[in-house]
Parts: C-alpha cells; sequence; structure tokens
C-alpha cells in the first residue's frame, strides 16, 4: 500500500517537469506569438518592440530562459508578469480566494443537492417527485451553463432592471451578505449539471444497494428507513460518488472561467484566460504546474479514498 | 456474466441451444422501442438535428450570412420567426445552418476520441502491468494539462479552425474514455469464462480477440453516444468564450456570445436564448439516446464511471 | 437482472416522458408570456419591435450624421463663489489596472496624466495650438533646439519631496527617464530624435535633438500626456518606487488603490492654479461588466458613462430623459480596408475599383447604428488637417461599382482567384467588419471573398507587419493625437518595417518624410493636404471608411466639461459637480 502511493507520487515531479518543459518550449517557439508585439501594441516601431523584449529577457536561448526560471522557481521566486511588471505570486494568491470559492461553493452545492435528490429519488421511487427529480436532472445535464448565466444575466435586467451588484469582490469574512448576494446565484447555476450526474449516480447506485440482501436483512431487524438507508446503503454508494466529483472537480475549473468571464469576475480563471491570450508567460508557466500538481494529487487522493471505502479494495 | 444479462435485457436468450426461436427481428425492434421510449425519443431527435445538418443551410429562408435580410435588430416576426440580429441576418436560418457546425465537429471529435480511447483502455485493462502504467500516467499527465494550454498549443501548431477543434475535443476525452473501457477489460479479464477459455488452452490472442473484446466493445458505442452531449457542449462552450470557429459563421456558441450578448443584455432576448435552446435540445437528445444505449448494454455501467 | 425490474423500468420511463412533456410545454407558455411582456416593457430605441413584414433590405439613408461641435456646459458664467468644491468627481474604471506605475502600463499612465501629473504644454487635436501648462515660454532658435521656460510649482506634500519646488532638474530626469523606458513604448522620437536636456538654471530647460521634426510638441511626441508626465528626479531616477505611490505636481494628490482597482485621488490644494480643481477629489469605481455599469450610472454611484454603442445610449437616455447629457465625440480611430500594392494589385485601377466597390453608408448604419461619419486618410476630428467633405466625396468616398467592374476588367483582375480578408479576434467589431467587406467585394465587385480569422498576436506580428495576407486585412488605425501618425502608412517604411502593403511610391515617401522638417504651421497643413490627394491619385492600398462616434453620458450636475476637445478636454481644472 505504502509502495503503491509512492509509486503514484513518484510520477508527481516527473508529470510536472516535463509538463512545464512542454509548455515552456510551446510557448517560446516561434509560432506561439510574441507577448513583445502584444505589449507594444499595434503602432509599435521595431525598435520599440525589440527594447520590450529584451526587457522581458525573450531575446536569449530558450535554454538559458529555460534555466533562469527554473533558478528563480528554486528560489521561490515565480517571476514577474509581463504585463505590469508584478510579481507573479501575489497576483495569484489574490484572486486564488475568489475562484476557490467559487468551484468550492458549486462543488457544496452540487453534492449537496445531487446525492439529497437522488436518495429522495431511489426512496421515493417511481412517484410523481421521483420523475420530476428525473426530468431535472436530465434537462440539468443538456442545457449548458454558460446558457444559464447568459440568461442569469439578460432575464433579470429585462423583467426587474435588476442588475448584479457592483464594486467587484467583497470577502466572504468581511462581508459575508454580500459576497453571498454575488456568488451564489452563479455558482448554483454551475452546480446544476454536476448535481444532475451525482444525482441519477447516487439514485441508480442506490437502487442496487437497496435491493441487496443486507438491506432487507438491516429491515428486517427493525432499523428505521432513515438509518438503513443513510448509514447502510449510502455508504455503499459513496465511492462512485466520489469518483466523479474527482472528475467533475477538475472540469469546474472551466465552468469557473465561464463564469467569471460572464460575471465579470477577477478570479484565477479570468486571469488564466487572460494571460494566456496575452501571452503572459510567466504566469502562464505557474498556472500550468501548479494546476498539473493539483490534478494528480486530487487523483490520487480519489483512488486511495477507495480503499478507506471498501475494505475489499487493495492496491499492491 | 456481463454477455449473458446484456443480451437479457434485451429481451434475447443468447445461449440454450436452438430449441427456443428467436422473436423475428421486427418483434425485436418494436419490444426495444417499447421499453425505451425516451432513447427513441432521443434518437429522433437527434436524427432531426443531424437531417438539419445536412440540409439546414438549404432548409434556410435566408442566407445566414446575409446581411440586412430585415432590419437590423429586429424583433419576432413572420417572415423572422426568431428575429433578426445586429446586422441583419436572419436569426432562425443562423440556427439552421449552426447544427452543421456543431455536429460536424462533435460528432467527428467523438468518433476519434471514442475509438481511439477504447483502443488504449482496452490495450491498457488487457496487457496490465508496464504498457497499463505507461499509458495510464501518460492519460494523467494529458488530462492534467489544462484544456485551454493544450487548446493553445494545437491553434499554435495547426492554426485556428475546425480541424484543431476537433483534434482538442478528441484529445480532451481521451484519457476518460480508456479508463472505462480500461476497467471493464479489467473485469473482463478476471472472469471466469476467461479463465475458462484460458484453461481449454486457448492462445492469449484469442481470448483477446474472441472473448473479452466484444463483450467490450459495446462499451464504446455507449460511450460515443454518450459523449456526444458532452462534445457539443464544450464546441459550444469554445465558441463562446471565442475561440471556437471563426466569428460569423453560424454557431450556436457563437451566437450566445459577443455582439448578440450586448444587445441581448439591452433587451433583446431572442438573440441569446433560440441558439441557447438549439444547444439544449441537441444535448438533450444525445444524452437520452447515450442513456437508452448505456441501459441496453449494460445496467451495470450506470454504476461505475 | 430480474422481470420484474425490467418491467418496473419500462413503466417508469413512459412517465418520465410525460413528465418531460409536461415541462417543455411549461417552457415554452412561459417563454411566450415573456415576450409578450417585452413588447410592452421595451425601453429601448423602436429596434426592438417587430420589423415590418418581408425580407426586404432597407436602403441606407444617403445623408451622414453631423459633426458634433464643440461646447463648453453651460455656457453662462460661473460665479465662482457660489460652486461646492466639495464634491468628488466619481467616473468607472472597467478593468483593474496591473499596476499604479505610470511607466508599466498604458491606461494607467494615461489616466494618471491626466490627475496626478503636470506638464510643460500641451497641443490640441483640433486646432492645432500649443496650450502652455507650466511652461511661460518655449523658444525655438533653430531646428535641433528649444527651450523652455517654467513657471512656479510644487510637487505633493509627500516624502520624499515634502511639497518643494518643481525644478527644471525635475524636468530633465523625467524626459530622460522616459526616453529610457522599454517597459513603455513611446515615439520614436524619444529614442531617435530626443538627444540631451540641459538645465541651465532652475526654471529652464534645454532640448537639444539630432534631427529636425516638425511635431516634436504634440502630444504623440515631447508634449505626451504619459512621458511628459513631470515626476521629482529622486522618483524619476528610480521608477520602481512608483509601484507603491505617486507623487506629481498634478491637480490631484494620489490617495490610495486597491490592488489596481477604485483608485482615489484627492484635491491639491496648492495647485500651480490658485482656486483650482473645482472638485474635491478624483476616483473610479471598478466596475466590469457593461450592464453594471449602466445599473450604476442610473443609480448615480457614478458622474460619468461611456456607452459601448448607440443602443445602450439610446435606452439609458429614454430611461433617464433631461438630468443626463449626451456628448458625442468623433474618433479618431480610422475603420481601414487595406489591400496590396503589388502582385495582382500592382495596376492601380484595381486598387481604384476597390475604393469605387466600398459603400461606407452601410458600415456607419449596421456596425455604429448610424452613429459615425466617412472619413478621409486623416480623421474629421483634426478640423485643420483633414480634407473637406467635398473633396473627399468626390475623391475617396466615391461609390460607383459599375465604373469599379469595368476597371478590374480593362486590367485584367483574375475574378476567379479566392482572396482573404484577415481580421483578428478580440472583439465582435472586427469580424462584422470584415463580414461587410467580404458581402461587398462579393456583391458590388463580383470578387471571390473569404474570411480568414487569427489571434489578435499572431495578426499584428505576421499578417499586419510581415504583410502576409492574400488579398486584404482590415483593422481600426489607432486614435493618434497628431496627424502625422496617419500618413505614415504612405512611406515605404513604416515603424522600422517595410510598407505593409507592399506600396512603394518614391514621390509619396518623400512627401512623408519632408512634412517632418517644414515648421511653418501653414505649409505644413498644405503638404499634409496635399498628401492625402496625392494618396488618392496613387489609389494608395490604405483605404479608409469611417470613424464611429463614442457616446459619454454625464450627469447634468458635472457641469463645465469641455466637450470635442479630445484628450486636452481631460485637463480641465474647472469641472464641478453642482450638487
Amino acid at each position: 500500500m505504502r509502495r503503491y502511493v509512492i509509486r503514484r507520487l513518484l510520477a508527481l515531479p516527473v508529470i510536472a517537469a516535463a509538463v512545464s518543459i512542454i509548455t515552456f518550449a510551446i510557448l517560446r517557439s516561434p509560432w506561439a506569438g510574441d507577448p513583445a508585439i502584444l505589449l507594444a501594441g499595434q503602432g509599435a516601431s521595431q525598435d520599440q518592440v525589440a527594447g520590450i523584449r529584451h526587457t522581458l529577457g525573450l531575446d536569449r536561448p530558450i535554454i538559458v530562459q529555460f534555466g533562469d526560471w527554473l533558478l528563480h522557481l528554486a528560489r521561490g521566486d515565480f517571476g514577474k508578469t509581463f504585463r505590469g511588471q508584478q510579481p507573479v505570486w501575489p497576483e495569484i494568491t489574490r484572486r486564488l480566494p475568489i475562484t476557490f470559492e467559487i468551484m468550492a461553493l458549486a462543488v457544496l452545492f452540487g453534492t449537496f443537492f445531487g446525492v439529497l435528490y437522488g436518495v429522495i429519488s431511489a426512496v421515493r421511487q417511481n412517484t410523481w417527485l421521483d420523475y420530476g427529480l428525473r426530468v431535472f436532472a436530465v434537462f440539468g445535464q443538456s442545457i449548458p451553463s454558460f446558457f444559464l448565466l447568459v440568461l442569469l444575466i439578460v432575464l433579470p435586467s429585462l423583467w426587474w432592471h435588476y442588475s448584479p451588484p457592483v464594486g467587484g469582490h467583497k470577502s466572504l469574512f468581511a462581508h459575508p451578505w454580500e459576497n453571498l448576494r454575488l456568488y451564489v446565484p452563479p455558482t448554483l447555476i454551475l452546480a446544476i449539471a454536476h448535481s444532475a450526474i451525482l444525482m441519477r449516480l447516487t439514485r441508480s447506485t442506490l437502487l442496487d444497494v437497496l435491493r441487496q440482501d443486507y438491506v432487507r436483512t438491516a429491515k428486517s431487524k427493525g432499523l428505521r428507513e432513515r438509518s438503513v438507508v443513510l448509514s447502510h446503503a449510502l455508504r455503499n454508494a459513496l465511492i462512485p460518488i466520489i469518483t466523479i466529483t474527482g472528475t467533475l472537480i477538475a472540469e469546474l475549473f472551466f465552468g469557473a472561467l465561464i463564469l467569471e468571464q460572464v460575471f465579470s469576475i477577477n478570479g484565477l480563471g479570468q486571469f488564466f484566460f487572460q494571460s494566456v491570450l496575452a501571452r503572459d508567460f510567466p504566469v502562464v508557466q505557474f498556472l500550468v504546474v501548479y494546476t498539473a500538481g493539483v490534478v494528480i494529487v486530487l487523483n490520487l487522493l480519489v483512488d486511495l479514498s477507495y480503499v478507506l471505502l471498501d475494505p475489499r479494495v487493495r492496491y499492491t | 456474466m456481463a454477455a449473458i444479462s446484456g443480451a437479457a435485457a434485451a429481451g434475447e436468450l443468447a445461449w440454450g441451444g436452438g430449441a427456443w426461436q428467436q422473436p423475428g427481428l421486427l418483434r425485436r425492434v418494436g419490444r426495444l422501442l417499447r421499453g425505451y421510449p425516451l432513447g427513441v425519443f432521443g434518437l429522433l431527435m437527434l436524427i432531426g438535428f443531424i437531417v438539419l445538418g445536412l440540409f439546414g443551410p438549404a432548409l434556410a429562408p435566408y442566407d445566414p450570412r446575409g446581411l440586412r435580410a430585415g432590419s437590423p435588430l429586429g424583433g419576432l416576426s413572420p417572415a423572422h420567426p426568431f428575429g433578426l440580429n445586429n446586422l441583419g441576418e436572419d436569426l432562425f436560418s443562423r440556427v439552421l445552418a449552426g447544427a452543421r457546425t456543431t455536429l460536424t465537429i462533435s460528432g467527428t471529435a467523438v468518433l476519434i476520441g471514442g475509438s481511439l480511447g477504447s483502443f488504449i483502455g482496452i490495450l491498457s485493462g488487457f496487457y496490465g502491468r508496464w504498457l497499463d502504467y505507461l499509458l495510464q500516467r501518460s492519460g494523467e499527465a494529458f488530462a492534467a494539462f489544462p484544456g485551454l494550454i493544450l487548446y493553445l498549443m494545437l491553434i499554435t501548431a495547426f492554426g485556428r479552425g475546425p480541424k484543431t477543434i476537433v483534434l482538442a475535443l478528441a484529445v480532451g476525452g481521451l484519457f476518460g474514455g480508456s479508463r472505462v473501457l480500461r476497467a471493464a477489460t479489467i473485469v473482463e479479464r478476471h472472469s471466469t469464462y476467461v479463465d475458462a477459455a484460458r484453461a481449454l488452452g486457448c492462445s492469449e490472442r484469442r481470448v483477446f480477440f474472441r472473448h473479452v473484446v466484444p463483450n467490450v466493445l459495446p462499451l464504446t458505442v455507449v460511450l460515443i453516444s454518450s459523449g456526444l452531449g458532452a462534445a457539443i457542449l464544450a464546441e459550444s462552450g469554445l465558441a463562446f468564450l471565442g475561440l471556437g470557429v471563426a466569428p460569423g459563421t453560424p454557431s450556436w456558441g457563437i451566437d450566445l456570445s459577443g455582439a448578440n450578448l450586448t444587445f441581448a443584455r439591452l433587451g433583446h432576448w431572442n438573440l441569446v436564448v433560440f441558439p441557447g435552446l438549439a444547444i439544449s435540445l441537441a444535448v438533450l437528445g444525445a444524452n437520452l439516446l447515450g442513456d437508452a444505449l448505456r441501459d441496453i448494454w449494460d445496467p451495470r455501467l450506470r454504476g461505475r464511471r | 437482472m430480474s422481470e420484474q425490474g425490467y418491467w418496473q423500468r419500462r413503466t417508469t420511463r413512459r412517465q418520465t416522458l410525460r413528465g418531460a412533456a409536461l415541462g417543455g410545454l411549461g417552457m415554452a407558455a412561459f417563454l411566450a408570456g415573456c415576450s409578450g411582456s417585452n413588447n410592452n416593457k421595451s425601453k429601448g430605441a423602436s429596434t426592438t419591435t417587430s420589423a415590418p413584414s418581408g425580407g426586404n433590405a432597407t436602403s441606407a439613408p444617403a445623408t451622414q450624421a453631423a459633426l458634433p461641435t464643440l461646447t463648453v456646459r453651460p455656457t453662462a458664467a460661473v460665479d465662482e463663489s457660489k460652486i461646492n468644491k466639495n464634491n468628488v468627481y466619481r467616473d468607472r474604471q472597467s478593468q483593474p489596472w496591473p499596476t499604479i506605475n505610470p511607466y508599466k502600463d498604458l491606461i494607467t499612465g494615461l489616466t494618471l496624466g491626466f490627475t496626478i501629473y503636470d506638464h510643460m504644454w500641451y497641443t490640441t487635436k483640433d486646432t492645432n495650438e500649443r496650450v502652455l501648462f507650466l511652461a511661460t515660454g518655449i523658444e525655438q532658435p533653430d531646428p535641433l533646439h528649444f527651450t523652455v521656460k517654467i513657471g512656479k510649482a510644487v510637487f505633493h506634500d509627500k516624502p520624499p519631496t515634502s511639497g518643494r519646488a518643481v525644478t527644471a532638474a525635475d524636468i530633465k530626469a523625467s524626459y530622460e527617464a522616459a526616453a529610457k523606458s522599454k517597459t513603455i513604448s513611446n515615439s520614436d522620437w524619444w529614442t531617435k530624435t530626443l538627444d540631451t536636456i540641459t538645465t541651465p538654471d532652475d526654471s529652464t530647460v534645454s532640448f537639444t535633438l539630432k534631427q529636425p521634426d516638425a511635431w516634436t510638441f504634440t502630444s504623440t511626441n515631447a508634449g505626451s500626456p504619459l512621458s511628459g508626465s513631470i515626476i521629482p528626479q529622486e522618483i524619476a531616477t528610480q521608477p520602481d518606487f512608483m509601484d507603491k505611490d505617486l507623487i506629481g505636481s498634478g491637480r490631484y494628490q494620489w490617495v490610495s488603490h486597491e490592488n489596481g482597482a477604485n483608485p482615489k485621488m484627492k484635491r491639491f490644494d496648492k495647485w500651480r492654479v490658485a482656486g483650482e480643481p473645482w472638485t474635491g477629489g478624483y476616483e473610479q469605481k471598478l466596475i466590469q461588466e457593461q450592464a453594471a455599469a449602466d445599473a450604476a450610472f442610473a443609480a448615480q454611484q457614478i458622474d460619468h458613462l461611456a456607452a459601448q454603442n448607440k443602443a445602450e445610449k439610446d435606452q439609458l437616455v429614454s430611461q433617464l430623459g433631461k438630468q443626463v447629457d449626451v456628448d458625442t465625440t468623433v474618433t479618431g480611430a480610422i475603420w481601414t480596408v487595406e489591400t496590396r500594392a503589388d502582385g495582382a494589385f500592382a495596376d492601380p485601377r484595381v486598387r481604384q475599383a476597390i475604393y469605387l466597390g466600398l459603400n461606407r453608408d452601410e458600415y456607419i448604419q449596421l456596425l455604429e447604428l448610424g452613429n459615425g461619419v466617412k472619413s478621409g486618410p486623416i480623421p474629421p476630428g483634426f478640423k485643420t488637417f483633414a480634407l473637406d467633405n467635398d473633396e473627399l466625396t468626390k475623391t475617396f468616398w466615391q461609390f460607383d461599382p459599375a465604373q469599379g467592374k469595368q476597371l478590374l476588367q480593362a486590367a485584367g483582375f483574375d475574378l476567379s482567384h479566392e482572396y482573404e480578408i484577415k481580421y483578428y479576434i478580440l472583439t465582435d467589431k472586427p469580424a462584422q467588419f470584415a463580414q461587410i467587406v467580404q458581402g461587398q467585394l462579393q456583391k458590388n465587385l463580383g470578387m471571390k471573398v473569404k474570411l480568414t480569422a487569427e489571434d489578435f498576436g499572431t495578426w499584428l506580428a505576421k499578417s499586419l507587419y510581415q504583410g502576409q495576407y492574400d488579398g486584404f486585412i482590415i483593422y481600426p488605425t489607432l486614435d493618434y493625437d497628431d496627424p502625422s501618425s496617419y500618413i505614415g502608412a504612405y512611406g515605404k517604411v513604416i515603424g522600422g518595417r517595410p510598407n505593409w502593403a507592399g506600396f512603394k511610391d518614391d514621390e509619396l515617401d518623400q512627401a512623408v518624410a519632408a512634412q517632418k522638417l517644414e515648421f511653418d504651421d501653414g505649409k505644413r497643413t498644405a503638404m499634409l493636404k496635399d498628401i492625402q490627394r496625392k494618396a488618392y491619385q496613387k489609389f494608395a492600398p490604405f483605404i479608409p471608411l469611417y470613424v464611429a462616434f463614442s457616446n459619454d453620458l454625464f450627469w447634468s450636475y458635472v457641469k463645465g466639461r469641455l466637450v470635442g476637445r479630445g484628450s486636452y478636454g481631460l485637463f480641465n481644472g474647472r469641472l464641478y459637480i453642482d450638487k
């Protein structure tokens, strides 16, 4: 077991290195677009662009640039952004709480409602409640989240002349009400697709489990239905739920990006997107390595949770 | 056992000798239709969209890129059931023509990604050990790559355009699909009938091609049909962000963003609602079909990903 | 699977289908309901009601919108003693600044230039006057030297300057720092023309130039609101200081910001013009989303809003009525179709055909909803230098597709080859503009054209700068502050690179070089007009189409605004909030 974990973790630095090398090479290749020209803007002369390129250190050979980046990385210096020449790390840490909150809220809502509706649906199988929830699930998986987000902006302003709160991000701790007012409606929408998938998964897994003999035994022993469902059945359904949640978290970054784009929220997703478009290499590089690491660790945690949840699972 | 349970669900008996005649083809199809009305509904919707994709541009009353077909930003009217955008293009024609763009790209992507992913998954699951480790870890690495960077890399290497989008979507879905097939293959590998075949002296290769693969292959179909919905969403999502096909091309995702969004906020809700509905319905059809196929071929799959 | 389970699932699915159908009906009813209410509630311009039936294309009106005129509101004299000078002018910020350092970001530097910093002079765009600010006199004994005498002013009262006087040494340090800065792209003047600066005494600055340039004093060059900002010498020599704090000698003092968002400034009481500014401070509120900005403006949370298009402006006006003023100004970004001067387009008749085949009215109607005017090579905002409308109507603005077709035929142009229009993907506008160009070329001239979209970076570096496009490339020019930048395209070399369209005309090239050396204003103006005429005679491949209007909405209590004077209007100490 320990050897398994170590073997998986060994992959982490290898993958991180591979990812960063590939990204580095691609971004600084001749086809990837020249950040110096973009920074200089339309109308700048050849010399000005050359000057900016020199300031950014882009006229050195690729190996030198890579080595320099690695050296700085080793010292914990993540470099300076191309736009505005500001240190990368504070730019990222400033925006991280925003995106983290969006993703956390979405996962929270998605999991909560998904599992809840799944349980209700399974326990009240074939009632109107069940059908209603399943219709919701099917539609929830089909309607694109960006469509709903757009409607969230367009329709309220149309009917009630209401528009989203003004003034940007308010910290959850300092101004909880304004913060939630801004983030809850769009994250609920993001959570819809997530919860739809979870709902159907929970429902079908639970249905399978509820038919098992040991459930019948538990019921015949006189246990209340609720405790049967929650403690016995649900626990066994957890493995697939956790697996899906793991996959969905990775996809959620894309969803958070779209949300930030549509609602003009100044989070990490938007920052990343715009840095990619503007070829702001230091930012992109750092985020690529960072997200690669996060995804790998996440996958490992999910796989490890199987061991905790199902004693039959063993890794050699 | 998967072979047997799958067959049973479809209303057939797969073994038991010749004493029992299989019901006629028409009967079997009929039972299928009655058993899975939602799936049929989904299939019909999808076929509808495919027809739209094939003939849409011809059916459209106006040229989807024809400027000033009516007064710009005109509202709903009998001549323009969905209204007009700010260049005076008829939205109804654009939605019809958009079907072709979206379905072609997502369909191709999912076919390529699904088959390639299945192939990798089967190999990985069957041969195990170092091949499995290599394929799975590299798959993880690929998956760890933020999709946006991957897409950007592909754009810089191959230029913008539908081909690049297809490639990006196919590659993006590769890993997930391979994991599913790998898991199924592993299960099959350990099942009793495979042991029996081996005990009988079948070579590994025969076991692989004659026993494991046919039982696992239906999963590929399921993968492709379930993946279609996700591919359509991804393609329109990319178009929405401005990273998809060139602006101006009739595409549902593009019509949901940009100038249309600006004017929708000023009151022209029709500009975004109809393309959005089109995407939703197409994905709905694909999802319903995918679910039904999944139920037919392996009900147990619903509990596993 | 048990038999029972199979039948169970069959019935449940049927019922789910029913449920789905009901849901679908519900949604349809919902949408039908809200479309009805929409037509009643629609406040926008008449465009939201249903269009007249039939697919007839409405014809574009032949007249074009009138040019906005210069106004100062209110026109009556103002009694200074009655003004409440403590109100803060609240503006909107649409993106957070990546940094507050004016030398590291263009938008930041410009905004700060108009507020925190002072300048020696400013050259107005429309009348080409040199308005003196800190300078009390400028003398130019010969083309390579000029001397500026400055008046009295003090820096903001913060360490390290702590309210000391502005001296010539500070100006020298600022200009040298600006010339050296590589993170802000400056015009070539700063590196190729500016030579040395000396300070004979505390209030005299002497400039020596490497080569004569008649446009030295414009806001592209030495009069730049960004690079010409007067920065204390202690800071100019260590520009990174400005990452944290800002000290200048302008109307406002820097107060605070939140990571580049919501900058706040307050009045500098010791500003060199006594009694000004007439506001207690200047603030920007970060509102990234346009709809939210509309709402904030309607709620009087901000005093000024730049509407993105005419429909938005109309809607806000109809919503808010008479209490809102609209300042319409002509922008200087000319939407341009650039073709080629080599290959199939080397024959000037081909290029003339293209001139004749583009209908400017359609762009103004479709892209701007009528909110724009046709333009020549120098936009109409430069009243002194632009050609007049009559002349332009006979030359650049001629629309005669029939003649165009004949010319193409006479020149033997290959109509079977499919050319491309290259445009970049940033906002929707370039794509829509390209679409209209394609439509017009196809319909009016019978050309076969396809659209090619590119990333802005690739487009700029390869397609535009290196001239890699097969046929056409479209873009809006920048909103330049001086007219000479617009005619730079006619030279053989543009910004150090060979002419993008392959246009190599000796006569125009020499004319473009010569006008820089002509110091007599009258003669130079005539030269510029002559260059524009020659550009038409030779059918230069840069075809100017139109410029859009910009719509700025102000609450009517924002008084004392200078309209129509370009950036000069932003150096306004007499703007006040009458509340």
